[in-house]
């Protein structure tokens, strides 16, 4: 099977591949049971918060989440809305900032005007694509609303309701919006856990050999990370041709990056959990992919090569300091 | 864990292409752009200069930007990026501007203008579905095909014309400056809002009005008044037509009646047609007794009735002077003499009248001796909408009143001709491409000219106002 795979590698522009621009996403353990989880909220109609340490990789998680359930829900409108910052709440930029959001073409107007357009785009956009009345909200970093957007959107909600519209939805953030949750609780702000907390969720980063094993697999198989679209070329195949089609794989080097990391980890007195955040994990591989990148049948990927790419990462610093 | 995703790649570009609220299932296949601007601007809560920015000023325009676009026509119109934005199709934009209900926009732009209007049209039924078409913006057509209306013009408070324009010198949506609402749209406006036999008729309508376009053989004045030849399939209004004809005395005994009856006349036409001033039991009864619905009396009478009658009422109104001048004229069958006291006639409407008048004498003794221009054209259009029993009334009304028009002019023409041209009475020259409602006349290009500078003004106030009022001593030329 192997031995008929050839070395020509797909014919693509200097810096275009994915590992060398970095804009891409796969599938981890923690966004499979994310999407589970989302997936079984989203059919039973309840709302969720989803948490988790910045750099684990939610956003990305979540926009991933946002393409993979428009499928599963035929088409359904899933909207994936960032929040922004603001010292004092304003409802005129908070609106302009949903519209902007839903890739609304207008942004302007009075305050009731953005809220009416929006109300108006959901609602006709819940009619229209799937006709079947629902909506999937997914507000990144959430823990940036103050309690008047939520109240905002309380309205937002009922008046979709009104109309028949049921939205879903999915809040994503780090940990102070767990503690946010908890203060809702406290004070007794029953609306808006209902709205939109009724459930939480975890997300971790890696957090075990089985996790890593299961990621770099994914680096090796053409259905996860094919590219170009149709070559049935995956990442690893791209870097290591020769040594892929001798059948060397990079889920191989699974343990040595564990204990990589666990090295540096202990080398490096790091607090927290055990866990690696997806960003530094996916760079370290980018930075060994890219600079190991050969044509020889055998790929020599040494702990040492490891270890320095884990640097390169920025994994030791942001374990330190964030 | 088995599950497995394909690749995710995040691009750099914006994350969706901008949209709009847009709601296509509420619009129909004929609504024109301006009507299709209202509305989302309606739903987007913006006003129009919003818009006008976000699907006119494309980059190459922006040095010549402006405030208002004339819904006429596609013109700096962005028609991929508008149906980018809404989710609207070709479907929908296919009939939106004027110029799509005319085939010679795509030769001669200039013909296209002279044929549509500027300013607003509109069907007060249409409107209150909140449908407009660009048919209606086409000047031949009067009446709305679907509702069997006239059309209207300016705002139904301060009667101030509305201009067809998109742009910002609207203040909102579907409204005057007065404040007037033409239409207001709410969340439980029904869906969509013309029915499926309502836009097949108005596309059936169109269809036959591009056919009367291009077909030589039809008479193209005929499609410059908007004469239709679509068959209402609806056997109520069959029977209600059949039920007025049937209700008409002969033509012998119309020319002997006195006022009363012929204000009876007036009455049911000016009932518009309606189907609720039907008894369908009792139209069904006398559709029995007719027989033969196509006899020449049940086919002509009533249109003389009505045009008897409204002609006999505005001559009294307002042609008193003139009156006296051609008293008894049309009760003769001296066509001799007639055609002496024609040339003498110093008010058109009169002549118009008198030729009307003698038509009718012709008819009701068989001999059609007398053919005049306007009375040809009025014969061949009295045949047509007869002839299948199916012109709804509204449309006759309309109409009967364009034919005068139409007859005036040809007396207007006859008399300015006999006037400065007595030597080339009998001219005839190709017909005029230029303009649609001259292109029966049969004259010369030389003829053709001075005419239409000199009929035009007349013409359009006569179409505009169709105010029948005595120019005699206005136009002492003649």
């Amino acid at each position: 099977m192997t031995a008929s795979l050839t070395y020509v590698r797909p014919d693509l522009a200097l810096g275009a591949h994915p590992i060398e621009t970095g804009r891409y996403c796969i599938a981890t353990p923690p966004v499979c049971v994310l999407y589970d989880v989302v997936k079984q909220w989203i059919l039973n109609r309840s709302s969720g918060v989803v948490y988790g340490k910045q750099r684990f990789g939610k956003t990305w998680a979540m926009k991933y989440l946002t393409q993979q359930l428009a499928n599963d829900f035929d088409d359904m409108p899933i909207y994936f809305l960032p929040c922004r910052d603001y010292r004092l709440p304003s409802e005129n930029s908070f609106f302009e900032d949903l519209l902007r959001g839903v890739s609304h073409a207008f942004t302007g107007g009075k305050p009731a005007a953005k809220r009416n357009r929006l109300v108006e785009f959901l609602d006709e956009r819940a009619r229209s694509e799937s006709g079947r009345r629902r909506l999937v909200i997914i507000l990144d970093e959430a823990q940036k609303l103050h309690e008047l957007h939520y109240r905002w959107l309380v309205d937002t909600h009922n008046e979709l309701d009104e109309r028949g519209v049921s939205i879903t939805w999915i809040l994503s953030g780090q940990e102070e919006l767990l503690a946010q949750r908890d203060v809702f609780l406290e004070s007794q702000r029953n609306q808006l856990i209902g709205r939109f907390m009724v459930h939480v969720h975890r997300f971790p980063g890696l957090e075990s050999l089985e996790d890593f094993r299961f990621v770099l697999q994914a680096y090796d198989d053409p259905q996860q990370t094919e590219h170009p679209s149709g070559s049935e070329w995956s990442f690893t195949r791209y870097f290591f041709p020769a040594a892929f089609a001798n059948g060397w794989r990079l889920a191989e080097q699974a343990e040595t990056l564990w204990q990589c990391f666990q090295k540096v980890r202990i080398d490096n007195q790091l607090p927290g959990e055990a866990q690696v955040p997806m960003q530094y994990f996916a760079g370290t591989v980018d930075f060994c992919l890219r600079s190991n990148a050969t044509l020889e049948e055998v790929a020599h990927l040494s702990p040492k090569l490891w270890h320095e790419a884990i640097l390169s990462s920025g994994y030791r610093e942001a374990a330190i300091y964030v | 864990m088995t599950t497995t995703f394909p690749l995710f790649e995040v691009s750099d570009n914006a994350p969706g292409a901008a949209t709009i609220n847009c709601r296509p299932g509420m619009l129909s296949r004929f609504e024109s752009l301006w009507s299709i601007f209202q509305k989302l601007a309606l739903w987007n809560n913006v006003g129009a200069t919003e818009l006008v920015a976000c699907v006119y000023d494309q980059p190459e325009y922006t040095a010549r930007r402006r405030s208002t676009y004339s819904a006429l026509y596609r013109d700096y119109l962005d028609g991929n990026r508008l149906c980018a934005i809404t989710r609207l199709t070709s479907w929908h934009l296919q009939y939106s501007v004027g110029t799509d209900y005319l085939i010679c926009a795509e030769s001669n732009r200039a013909k296209a203008e002279s044929s549509l209007c500027e300013e607003l049209r509109y069907c007060r039924d249409c409107l209150h579905k909140g449908f407009h078409t660009p048919l209606f913006q086409v000047l031949g057509v009067r009446c709305c095909p679907v509702h069997e209306r006239p059309l209207e013009t300016g705002c139904p408070r301060c009667r101030v014309a509305i201009r067809y324009v998109i742009g910002v010198s609207h203040v909102r949506a579907y409204d005057c400056t007065c404040g007037e609402r033409l239409w207001t749209i709410g969340r439980d406006t029904p869906l969509p809002t013309l029915t499926e036999h309502e836009e097949g008729q108005l596309g059936e309508y169109i269809k036959w009005k591009k056919r009367l376009e291009i077909k030589p053989s039809m008479p193209l004045w005929a499609s410059a008044f908007g004469l239709r030849a679509f068959v209402p399939d609806s056997f109520n209004s069959r029977l209600g037509c059949l039920r007025e004809l049937a209700d008409t005395t002969l033509p012998q005994n119309l020319l002997s009646q006195d006022k009363a009856e012929c204000r009876a006349g007036v009455a049911w036409s000016a009932s518009g047609g309606k189907q609720s001033t039907h008894d369908a039991e009792r139209a069904k009864a006398l559709f029995n007794q007719i027989g033969d619905p196509t006899c020449v009396s049940a086919r002509f009478s009533s249109t003389y009735v009505w045009v008897h009658a409204r002609i006999r009422d505005l001559l009294r109104r307002h042609h008193s002077r003139c009156v006296k001048h051609g008293r008894g004229l049309g009760h003769t069958l001296e066509n001799e003499r007639l055609n002496e006291q024609m040339t003498l006639l110093p008010c058109a409407f009169l002549s118009s009248y008198a030729r009307w008048r003698i038509f009718w004498e012709d008819k009701r003794y068989d001999e059609l001796r007398y053919a005049a221009t306007g009375t040809e054209a009025l014969t061949e259009y009295t045949r047509m909408m007869w002839q299948e029993h199916s012109a709804p009334y509204s449309e006759l009304e309309s109409v009967v009143e364009r034919v005068l028009v139409l007859t005036m002019i040809a007396t207007y023409y006859e008399l300015f001709r006999a006037r400065f041209y007595p030597a080339e009475r009998d001219v005839v020259g190709p017909v005029g491409k230029f303009n649609p409602y001259f292109a029966w006349i049969p004259t010369g290009p030389a003829w053709r000219n001075r005419f239409v500078w000199w009929i035009r003004p007349i013409l359009e106030e006569l179409e505009d106002q169709m105010v029948f009022r005595c120019s005699w001593g206005q136009h002492e030329a003649i």
